[in-house]
């Protein structure tokens, strides 16, 4: 009994589909790990705490952030990057300055953008509609 | 990104239920699922670069995703005709043996006028010269004159039965299995069964692959 071969372009369109699945799936779990690690690193920074430790943890926060926001620019909206960077820009502008008021909003607007980053990068029944 | 994807699906489906309901008319010189296809490419593909902040991968995946669901459908419907029917349509006779079907013209909303004129356009002067005249899947008008011309109906296309056809001729199930008995062939061996208008039956078999 000979087999039914599948066509070229039918197996093509199969490992297209399959490479998307892939793709899909590690670039969810990659974003929301690196996600998880720079909301932690906000939240460990204490604003009213010793300013070189505040100061030592905003600068490696920023430096992670620019590592990670060239693997989220590949599938998220540069406009909402750009409202995180410029969040993590005040924080360390207010560090520097030694103004806690302003760093403590900054934090929490840097927490907000990042949260929305992860609504924005995940999946879920809001993302989709 | 799996958002971008599974929004991209529900377009699609959205698209081929709406150009379903616009009818066969709109669709012109592609088939439905190949227009649908045609137009969302366009679209996504010139999103990133209206906007230079949109990634590039939200254009490339969903084109990607697109290409690959129409290689698929085109492949499922050459294996099912069901299917075929489901995705595109079927072709729809306006004029059948002569007689112009009134009804046909009020479902795909086409006028009296632009019959004739599409007659005209394919040479036809008179409409009393026409045997059979097909509004196709792709919109375009198919005709057959009378006399000249001679209509093969479609009995069974690659092991599937055309019920409908087989029945707006007048013949059931029973009659089609005896002439296939006769003939010594099994309905899954027929790629193509035809009968003419007077009566002629001609069968092409499923090559051996």
């Amino acid at each position: 009994m000979k087999k039914k071969s599948i066509p070229k372009d039918v197996a093509i369109a199969l490992v297209i589909l399959l490479l998307l699945t892939v793709l899909t799936t590690v670039n969810e779990i990659a974003c929301s790990r690196a996600l998880d690690g720079l909301t932690e690193a906000v939240e460990a920074i204490e604003i009213d705490g010793e300013y070189s430790d505040t100061s030592r943890k905003v600068n490696m926060l920023a430096e992670k952030f620019d590592t990670w926001s060239f693997f989220f620019s590949v599938t998220v909206n540069h406009d909402d990057i750009g409202d995180a960077k410029s969040e993590l820009i005040e924080l360390v502008e207010a560090v520097e300055a030694k103004d806690s008021v302003a760093a403590r909003i900054a934090k929490s607007r840097l927490l907000g953008a990042l949260g929305e980053l992860r609504r924005l990068s995940g999946f879920g029944i809001d993302s989709i509609i | 990104m799996a958002s971008v994807l599974i929004r991209t699906i529900i377009i699609y489906v959205f698209l081929s239920f709406s150009i379903k309901i616009m009818g066969k008319r709109q669709i012109g010189e592609l088939e439905t699922s190949e227009l649908i296809s045609t137009l969302l490419i366009s679209e996504v593909a010139s999103l990133p670069i209206d906007n230079p902040d949109i990634p590039l991968s939200s254009a490339i995946f969903p084109i990607l995703l697109i290409i690959s669901v129409e290689i698929l459908v085109s492949f499922i419907k050459n294996k099912s005709e069901r299917m075929k029917r489901i995705v595109d349509g079927e072709p729809t006779f306006v004029i059948y043996r002569g007689k112009l079907r009134q009804s046909v013209l009020k479902e795909n909303r086409i006028s009296l006028n632009e019959i004739l004129s599409e007659l005209r356009v394919l040479g036809v002067g008179d409409i009393d010269e026409v045997e059979y005249a097909i509004l196709e899947q792709n919109g375009k008008m198919s005709v057959l004159k009378k006399e000249k011309d001679s209509m093969a109906h479609s009995l069974i296309i690659d092991g599937e039965v055309r019920e409908r056809a087989l029945s707006s001729l007048g013949y059931n199930e029973r009659w089609l299995s005896e002439r296939l008995k006769e003939a010594g062939y099994k309905t899954n061996e027929i790629f193509l069964l035809t009968i003419d208008d007077l009566g002629n039956i001609n069968i092409i078999k499923k090559e051996e692959k």
